[in-house]
């Protein structure tokens, strides 16, 4: 084992036997009574390996950890089509009291009310900004709402008695988009975009045939354009009996702006841990609600929270009474402490403070976009909403994507999102958010211009970012070529 | 404006930088038929002003006392989740904001920390289930299963195995996934309360997978080691669904023959938070590394030869391989899982252990000491965990009794009845090492009282 410092050893490296919190303990069960009530065989015969760290230890291990990890917090995080704004601290105060994060879910009604009214509510509220008819809160993730109405889809052509199983959608959509549909049975068919980088409507039209099921798009589509074909592109699809459905990634660029059911979309959902605020966790917690037109409100996810008027009182309660209903996508009754942070947060902005966010994250994007056209080269160079998309320009920022990407976390500012959309090559998606301040985004531009002029004058500085990190580039080919993915003793 | 950082100047300024004279010009590809016009229509009792934070909390603070949360009341709640006590270094740690405001590791280089994290947590989950690969969590137990029944079904398309006493929101999530072919979830009666070979050898066919939920749902442990047995002659896989918690002495599936290791992990240091967000574990041997869903993160080197973390095995992801993926899986649950991570490592060996043995030991107390009051008995006589289920005598409505345990401020548990016909006087309660003697004395108490 090469020497490491305590800094950096693992939690299994530092474990020292005899010094975790109950190591003094003795176990009060002797072995007499667990034999005596469950067969020998299936107990452990051997310790399972757990590492034993003291209290002081473990917070000093995870601090260390903490620091070590970019945050919306701390750094600058212009991730397209992540929408890493700031996360009110509120949010967690409220998810965190006892009458919310002490809820059993098998509790009875009487003992939920709050509860149940907060669900119910945030269903309408976000109904009201989507214009949709309905949502359910089932959903854990963006990904588990494309599934579920992808799902919803199905049961509605079948009870028609149709059988259609193509989904369509353009070349610049997420890859969950066509990794749900795959899921779900469907042949998926992608359509290549515009030169303007929108969705091609001939091409949809030549699609649009008896056999397909849902058209999926994102809108503003993931160059952060608005397409402007939206209500052709909707009226091409319905024409010929298929829905549609919007990936709601980008929704922080349409409250109180444009609303999706608006627009024609029968479906889509909504990211809470995009748009509303709630944090990313570090890869979740999020919730993927998803928000349905009236005709295929039957199909939703089941339980579902319904409003009664009962002894005098508003009452809630969950309801299984829909015979037509998909099922259930999730245990239990969706991420709680999630969709109640996104509450919180509509609560804390009402519609008007919405609005101005969406209004805001549309300036910075613009803002940035004008401020950088000159350095870098913008191929769909005209007011974009909330993101937009850049790449290397051959002459006056010569640097690879990667490479650029890499040196801004020298700087402490996390990397775009970068090669995505796969419709522009070497893309770099810049979405600032509203929460940035001006101060913020002068001083990404400026590290951006310092960069584009170091990869002119001195490549090899790029190449080897980032050099200030805690590590420099990793060797992803040899993790992939021979995993390792757990803890093996004098392994390094 | 709250969260938004501009004076009205810097939004001129900005204005005028990106070269337009009024912000509607930067809208003008949107439709006008489609535009927002009058917010106000429409919106229930929603505020068209935010809320200050201060009547926010209060509005909130209202709502979370129209609640009666675990913390107030004595509750034997179970089936599925369980309030364990949470250490305020779990609290504490999992909270950071570095944490919980960071995103999916994308950028290994700065984002070690949390990339550790999650390598740490997949080592202890290796070890607690005794099997080789761990992924990095998946949305909650129920979905986690049923991404395990997918894989078994794409290895070798047959029937998939559980007894009618798997968690009955599972089987729904699988009925759900599975509407397209019901044929081939087959439930298995189990007259005992466990699955054994009688009942199961009357299934014919090609065998997927035995799902197996250990303890099951009425608290009962399952003989694993000869269900894998089982199975495996007939060319199916055993999907084990385990408590975490009971593993702290409940020998690792992985050793029993178990394929795949699911479950929820909640119990690990997550708050009960009415049902989620909770996470979902998954664990493989290495044959099937490259063939199961969500994030793995795998140890690496730095172009200094320094040791580091990444996202590995990517190829098998949405955003690499987009319809040819192996799930559509995205955003998970880290923070549930560096929370788990936290809790376990707190506990450590001895810790784990003990926790376990408390929550058997009140539990065993507690139901030798109901099945003392005339009229109660276990269901069934078998070996269980924390949880038992308890049949009470035949006049007796299920219901009716834990309506009356509530007034005496207890949640004495769960009426299976909902779920199963057969059951209409059986609960099912869940002891965990949160009760001390005096609340299992005035639990034993007030039964006493209810039953008469």
């Amino acid at each position: 084992m090469k020497n490491l410092s305590v800094k950096e050893k693992l939690l299994f490296e530092k474990s020292v036997s005899g010094s975790g919190a109950f190591a003094e303990e003795p176990s009060k069960l002797n072995g007499d009574k667990l034999g005596k009530r469950i067969p020998a065989s299936y107990l452990r015969k051997e310790d399972i390996g757990l590492p034993e760290i003291s209290e002081r230890d473990l917070v000093q291990h995870y601090t260390h950890l903490a620091h070590r990890t970019f945050s919306v917090d701390a750094n600058f995080y212009p991730l397209g089509s992540c929408t890493m704004k700031y996360n009110p601290k509120i949010n967690e105060d409220i998810a965190s009291m006892e009458g919310f994060a002490c809820l059993h879910p098998h509790q009875s009604t009487e003992d939920i009310q709050g509860a149940l009214k907060v669900l119910y509510h945030l269903e309408r509220k976000l109904s009201f900004i989507c214009g949709m008819d309905h949502f359910s809160l089932q959903p854990a993730a963006g990904a588990h709402g494309e599934q579920t109405a992808l799902m919803i889809a199905k049961h509605y052509f079948q009870k028609r008695g149709e059988k259609r199983n193509k989904i369509v959608l353009p070349d610049s959509s997420h890859g969950t988009n066509p990794a749900s549909a795959a899921l779900c049975g469907f042949d998926v068919v992608t359509i290549a975009s515009t030169k303007d980088g929108e969705v091609d409507l001939e091409m949809l039209a030549k699609e649009c045939d008896e056999n397909i099921a849902v058209f999926m798009l994102t809108n503003p589509n993931t160059l952060g354009l608005f397409e402007r074909q939206i209500l052709k592109i909707c009226d091409v699809v319905h024409r010929t009996g298929g829905l549609t459905y919007c990936d709601g990634a980008n929704l922080n660029a349409l409250m109180g702006i444009s609303r999706p059911g608006d627009m024609g979309f029968d479906m889509m959902h909504v990211n809470t841990h995009k748009t509303l605020s709630t944090p990313h966790g570090g890869g979740g917690p999020g919730a993927g609600p998803v928000g349905v037109k009236s005709h295929l409100a039957e199909f939703l996810p089941v339980p579902r929270v319904v409003q009664e008027w009962e002894k005098h009182q508003t009452w809630y309660r969950w309801s299984f009474d829909f015979p037509n209903s998909i099922g259930s996508v999730k245990t239990f009754w969706g991420n709680f402490g999630i969709l109640l942070r996104a509450a919180v947060y509509i609560d804390s902005l009402g519609l008007k403070g919405l609005q101005n966010c969406s209004e805001t994250a549309i300036l910075n994007a613009n803002y940035l976009r004008k401020k950088l056209e000159d350095t870098f080269t913008i191929p769909h160079n005209r007011p974009c909403m909330h993101e937009f998309v850049m790449t290397p320009d051959k002459e006056k920022s010569p640097g690879k994507t990667m490479d650029i990407a890499k040196r801004l976390l020298d700087f402490g500012i996390h990397a775009p999102t970068v090669y995505f959309p796969l419709i522009v090559k070497d893309a770099i998606m810049i979405e600032p958010t509203e929460t940035e301040s001006k101060q913020t985004m002068d001083e990404f531009v400026d590290r951006l211009k310092d960069i584009a002029k170091e990869a002119r004058t001195n490549p090899e500085l790029l190449e080897q970012a980032p050099t200030k990190t805690y590590r420099s580039r990793m060797d992803e080919v040899q993790a992939a070529r021979n995993p390792v993915l757990q803890w093996i003793p004098n392994r390094i | 404006m709250r969260y938004i950082p501009h004076s009205p100047e810097t939004v001129s300024e900005m204005l005028q930088t990106i070269g337009v004279s009024h912000f509607e010009e930067l809208l003008s590809s949107i439709p006008t038929e489609i535009r927002v016009k009058d917010r106000a229509t429409g919106a229930d009792s929603w505020e068209e002003k935010g809320l200050s934070e201060i009547d926010l909390s209060r509005k909130y603070k209202l709502l979370a006392e129209e609640n009666t949360p675990t913390s107030k009341i004595d509750s034997y709640l179970g089936g599925g989740a369980y309030e364990h006590f949470i250490p305020s270094v779990v609290k504490h740690l999992g909270s950071k904001p570095e944490f919980l405001t960071s995103y999916t590791q994308y950028q290994p280089e700065s984002n070690q920390g949390m990339l550790q994290a999650l390598f740490e947590y997949q080592s202890m989950m290796c070890r607690l289930t005794g099997m080789d690969v761990s992924n990095a969590s998946h949305y909650d137990g129920g979905t986690s299963l049923m991404e395990a029944a997918l894989m078994a079904v794409r290895r070798k398309p047959g029937k998939l195995l559980f007894s009618t006493y798997l968690n009955p929101m599972w089987k729904r999530i699988l009925k759900t996934y599975f509407s397209e072919t019901p044929e081939i979830l087959c439930e298995v009666t189990a007259p005992d309360g466990v699955l054994t070979e009688d009942t199961l050898k009357n299934v014919d066919g090609n065998i997927s997978a035995l799902i197996v939920q250990n303890p099951n749902y009425l608290g009962i442990t399952e003989d694993l080691e000869a269900l894998a047995a089982y199975v495996h002659s007939k060319d199916g896989m055993l999907i084990a669904a385990v408590n975490p918690i009971a593993l702290g002495f409940l020998e690792a599936p992985g050793k029993l023959g178990a394929d795949i290791v699911v479950g929820e992990g909640q119990p690990l240091g997550n708050a009960l938070s009415y049902g989620g967000p909770y996470f979902g574990f998954m664990c493989v041997k290495k044959d099937w590394m490259r063939k199961m869903p969500g994030r793995l993160v795998g140890q690496t080197v730095d172009r200094n030869g320094r040791r580091g973390f990444v996202l590995t095995l990517q190829t098998r992801e949405q955003h690499i391989r987009r319809e040819k993926a192996i799930s559509n899986i995205c955003t998970n649950k880290a923070i549930c899982a560096l929370r788990a991570a936290i809790y376990l490592a707190y506990l450590g060996e001895s810790g784990l252990k003990r926790v376990a043995e408390e929550c058997f030991e009140k539990a065993h107390e507690l139901q030798e000491r109901l099945c003392q009051i005339e009229g109660l008995r276990l269901s069934f006589d078998k070996p269980f965990f924390n949880e038992f289920t308890l049949r009470l005598p035949k006049e007796k409505h299920a219901p009716d009794i834990l309506t009356q345990l509530r007034r005496l401020n207890i949640l004495g548990g769960i009426a299976q009845e909902a779920d199963y016909l057969h059951l209409s006087s059986d609960i099912t309660i869940a002891v965990t090492e949160t009760k001390n003697q005096e609340q299992l004395d005035r639990f034993v108490l007030a039964w006493k009282q209810v039953i008469i």
